[in-house]
């Protein structure tokens, strides 16, 4: 090859390497965002392979299940959720609730007495649409706090830094309003069931 | 004119060579620690040494808060028993182990969920004095949840248990906890998301050791 044809090729290339940096949004730092989708209440809302419909939200100064109960500040919310492409993997693993600069995730707790008192974590199914209800257990200050609520399928459980669990895949995203939610004095979580369609 | 002047040197030179070499080698080492002292001894002499230069940590009583970036901690209990369950630790009978518990309100600081297992630090968080061993099971009191996650500002009573040499501690002895605090480590290259580690001695906590027995109020 003739020199003046390297060199050409050389700038070429660097220019088109430049080019493609300076077309990428903030770099390396956003290459693994999340893929967002906006929800509704009643409305069904899919990701890559998790769908939600979200039926309602609530606050509720004591949760229980069969012999299990727990006070404090809790959100109920109650969805359908299953799963889009396929089953191998996906279970709701990721439910996180932001307010502000603090991030809470679902409680483990109800899950933790029966199994069947909380989609945290469930196996999720193509064609089937699993019914229940997923707790956040907050501090009393949050009460009128607002911010989003986001499900996605738990591909990563290692990171305890809630943006790497959310890395890459569908993020179904719900804005929350604290402050204007029915708040009740004690809330029976559903028990997960195959929903009606 | 030099040759007179040089010839003066080295005789001098050749002098002081031979009175030096009528001083034993032996001597130059007392020589030099006479010199040392004398020196330290014209700059005030030899002082103790600081014998420990780790800031003082900070001493708390059963009840009282110690409060990090990460974690506020309480212990209110300690308590020696037979067996305990739900709280994740088994003693074994034959061997003589017993359960030593603390009852300890925590509440994470931080903005995002704490594991209470893994290396996140709440499981650092606390060790008995002279035993290094985190905790052998870590439960919520109230439900027993087994190594419960802990969400930004809300406290929960938390169970940490050890299996013990039942004669290793007694009713009634002065038990000291050893409270760490860890440091936040952010993730960087490779390694995304933040953690917490390198965990080192904030605060000692010291509380009277109630031996309940086999447990009858405790055990539910």
């Amino acid at each position: 090859m003739r020199p003046a044809l390297t060199w050409a090729t050389a700038v070429v290339l660097l220019v088109a390497a430049w080019l493609v940096a300076a077309v990428t949004p903030d770099g390396e730092q956003r290459m693994a965002d999340p893929f967002r989708v906006s929800a509704e209440i009643g409305t069904p809302a899919e990701g890559r392979n998790v769908g939600v419909t979200i039926r309602n939200l609530t606050l509720a100064d004591r949760v229980t299940t069969g012999g299990w109960f727990a006070e404090g500040t809790w959100l109920v919310v109650e969805l359908d959720a299953w799963a889009v492409h396929t089953e191998l993997p996906a279970s709701l693993g990721v439910a996180y609730l932001v307010l502000g600069d603090r991030t809470f995730a679902a409680s483990e707790r109800p899950g933790g007495y029966d199994t069947d008192a909380s989609l945290y974590g469930t196996g999720l199914r193509v064609g089937f649409r699993q019914s229940g209800s997923l707790a956040f257990e907050l501090p009393e200050d949050a009460a009128t706090e607002s911010g989003t609520l986001q499900l996605a399928l738990g591909l990563t459980s290692s990171a305890i830094d809630p943006e790497p669990s959310l890395q890459g895949d569908s993020v179904i995203e719900l804005p929350v309003d604290l402050a204007t939610l029915p708040h009740v004095a004690e809330r029976a979580l559903p028990p997960t069931e195959w929903a009606a369609r | 004119m030099t040759e007179p002047a040089a010839s003066e040197r080295a005789n001098r030179f050749a002098r002081l060579r031979a009175a030096t070499d009528r001083v034993p080698t032996k001597w130059f080492a007392g020589i030099g620690t006479a010199l040392f002292l004398a020196v330290t001894a014209a700059f005030g002499g030899l002082a103790p040494v600081a014998a420990d230069d780790e800031p003082a940590l900070a001493r708390l009583a059963a009840g009282d808060t110690h409060t990090s970036r990460q974690l506020a901690i309480t212990v209110q209990r300690a308590v020696l028993i037979d067996e305990l369950r739900g709280s994740g630790s088994f003693a074994d009978e034959e061997k003589g182990e017993r359960l030593l518990v603390l009852l300890i309100e925590m509440e994470n600081r931080w903005n995002v969920p704490l594991r209470t297992f893994g290396t996140e630090g709440v499981m650092d968080a606390v060790r008995l004095d002279g035993d290094d061993r985190a905790a052998t099971g870590i439960v919520r009191e109230d439900d027993q949840t087994f190594t419960p996650w802990l969400q930004p500002g809300v406290p929960a009573l938390l169970v940490f248990s050890w299996t013990v040499p039942g004669t290793a501690y007694a009713d009634g002895d002065e038990l000291k906890i050893v409270l760490r605090d860890s440091t936040l480590q952010v993730g960087q290259l490779l390694y995304t998301g933040d953690t917490w580690g390198e965990p080192s001695p904030a605060a000692i906590v010291t509380a009277r050791i109630e031996d309940v027995g086999a447990g009858a109020e405790e055990s539910q």
